[in-house]
């Protein structure tokens, strides 16, 4: 409970969504479809509950430009070729992530020096990241099989 | 996406059109069949007079959801009239409504196969494998069946399909996905030469009917296509028949009885493209839950958690790590 506001927090409502599914709905429902859509929403309730203080999106895409800069900065050719772009993207999150695909993509195309520097510089931030992105939405593949997450 | 007392109404209205009856007919079950995501498939029991007698008729019904995974139903009916008939074990299709205004979707109504989805014993199994090495050599263009996509080599008709799924995902997207983008690079510059036959494109358990013994049906056409039938043999084996049997036997097994054989880096490129196909299909999932045409739970983690674990698996299958 919120002190000055005498209202729930949003974390408490979706809690308590959450206990109520698994605890009252889920146990009464029989149909398949049902109960399995009961279960998949206590991981997307879970998830919700992950996102309201998340943070992580905009962080990624911020470490991801870092990364960027100092590849590209350090490769004769990829100043050549992508210099210009490193520029535009700006804090354009969309932008700056297609840069990076543009570069992972650049690496599998080509055999240089720039395109092992994007291997070995920029590759693993972003699969690390990608592994953080899947973790966050653990509830929802725990729960898409129809058992519902722990509360 | 409408619920099942929303649906009782019109489809009582509208079967009742297409049989031709005075009245409308009982709807006396009308339930959703769990298996399957990408379509609402439900089973309705209908009972009607004709003549004084009662008659009483099944149908499966297969609604779209809002374009998820890119696919259409007149697509794929078009593929299954196109195999009736070539001894493929398929649903007859009835009728196809393009029509939103009927039920909300477009559907098409199949005659009731009996029939279980599980996983069958393993003499069935061989069947089934038999079944779709049957498809994959099947003379299509004598059977008539028709495809959007028609490629003259095999490494073409996988060109085609890695542009195919690139672009549902480019078009669904809500924001890049660099290692997506990676992978679809390495695909193309490592695609294979091969056959060109048709291939189911979601094979395996769960995607075809059995019943004492015998295969009763190959169910869920929409990803069917022209390619390297190859693609099949991985998606069998690494995706739905996971679990069933560790790959070297699925491997043996499908050799024995198909001659077809794979060596480990096509084992290996055709489950990262299986992969890529899984997650730039369900991206699009996301898109059909934000645009609210289906706000079902399912469709939320269909287009995060599991197209994220697809991208993750594809990369470490590239990386060596898998």
């Amino acid at each position: 409970m919120s002190e000055d506001t005498h209202h729930p927090t949003v974390d408490e409502l979706l809690e308590g969504a959450i206990v109520t599914l698994k605890q009252i709905v889920f146990p009464s429902l029989t149909e398949t479809w049902p109960k399995a859509s009961a279960a998949q929403l206590t991981g997307a309730l879970s998830y919700a509950r992950f996102l309201l203080d998340d943070t992580s999106q905009n962080d990624r895409a911020v470490e991801a430009k870092g990364t960027i800069e100092g590849v590209v900065a350090g490769s004769e050719e990829l100043r050549a070729q992508f210099a210009d772009r490193v520029k535009e993207v700006g804090d354009d999150e969309f932008a700056i992530l297609q840069l990076a695909s543009d570069l992972l993509a650049y690496a599998i195309n080509n055999d240089t020096d720039g395109a092992h520097a994007i291997t070995r510089g920029l590759r693993p931030t972003l699969r690390a990241q990608l592994a953080q992105e899947a973790e966050q939405t653990m509830p929802m593949l725990m729960t898409f099989g129809g058992a519902p997450v722990d509360a | 996406m409408r619920s099942v007392e929303e649906l009782r109404p019109r489809l009582a209205r509208y079967f009742a059109a297409k049989l031709g009856l005075t009245s409308e007919p009982e709807i006396r079950d009308l339930s959703r069949i769990t298996v399957g995501h990408s379509r609402a498939n439900y089973r309705i029991d209908l009972a009607y007079q004709e003549n004084g007698a009662e008659i009483t008729r099944t149908f499966a019904v297969r609604f779209e959801q809002g374009g998820m995974f890119g696919t259409s139903s007149l697509a794929e009916l078009k593929v299954m009239r196109g195999l009736a008939g070539t001894g493929t074990p398929i649903a007859n299709v009835r009728w196809w409504e393009a029509d939103p205004s009927v039920t909300g979707q477009p559907f098409f109504v199949m005659d009731w196969v009996p029939g279980r989805a599980d996983v069958p014993d393993r003499p069935t199994l061989r069947k089934y494998i038999r079944h779709l090495e049957d498809l994959h050599t099947l003379d299509w263009r004598g059977a008539g069946v028709e495809f959007e996509l028609v490629p003259v080599v095999g490494r073409d008709g996988t060109l085609m399909q890695i542009d195919r799924w690139f672009g549902l995902y480019r078009r669904t997207r809500y924001r890049p996905v660099p290692v997506l983008e990676e992978i679809a690079a390495w695909l193309r510059k490592n695609a294979p030469d091969g056959p060109v036959g048709i291939v189911h494109g979601d094979p395996g358990p769960s995607n075809f009917l059995h019943a004492n013994g015998e295969i009763t049906a190959l169910v869920d056409w929409e990803f069917t296509h022209l390619g390297n039938p190859n693609e099949d043999w991985s998606f069998l084996v690494s995706m739905r028949g996971v679990g069933i049997m560790p790959q070297p036997e699925w491997a043996a097994l499908i050799e024995e009885i198909t001659g077809t054989h794979l060596t480990d880096a096509e084992w290996r490129y055709w489950e990262v493209y299986n992969q890529f196909k899984g997650a730039c299909a369900n991206i699009s999932a996301l898109r059909v839950f934000v645009t609210r045409q289906n706000m079902a739970p399912n469709m939320v983690a269909i287009g995060t958690a599991l197209h994220l674990r697809m991208v993750q698996r594809a990369s470490d299958l590239i990386d060596g790590t898998a």
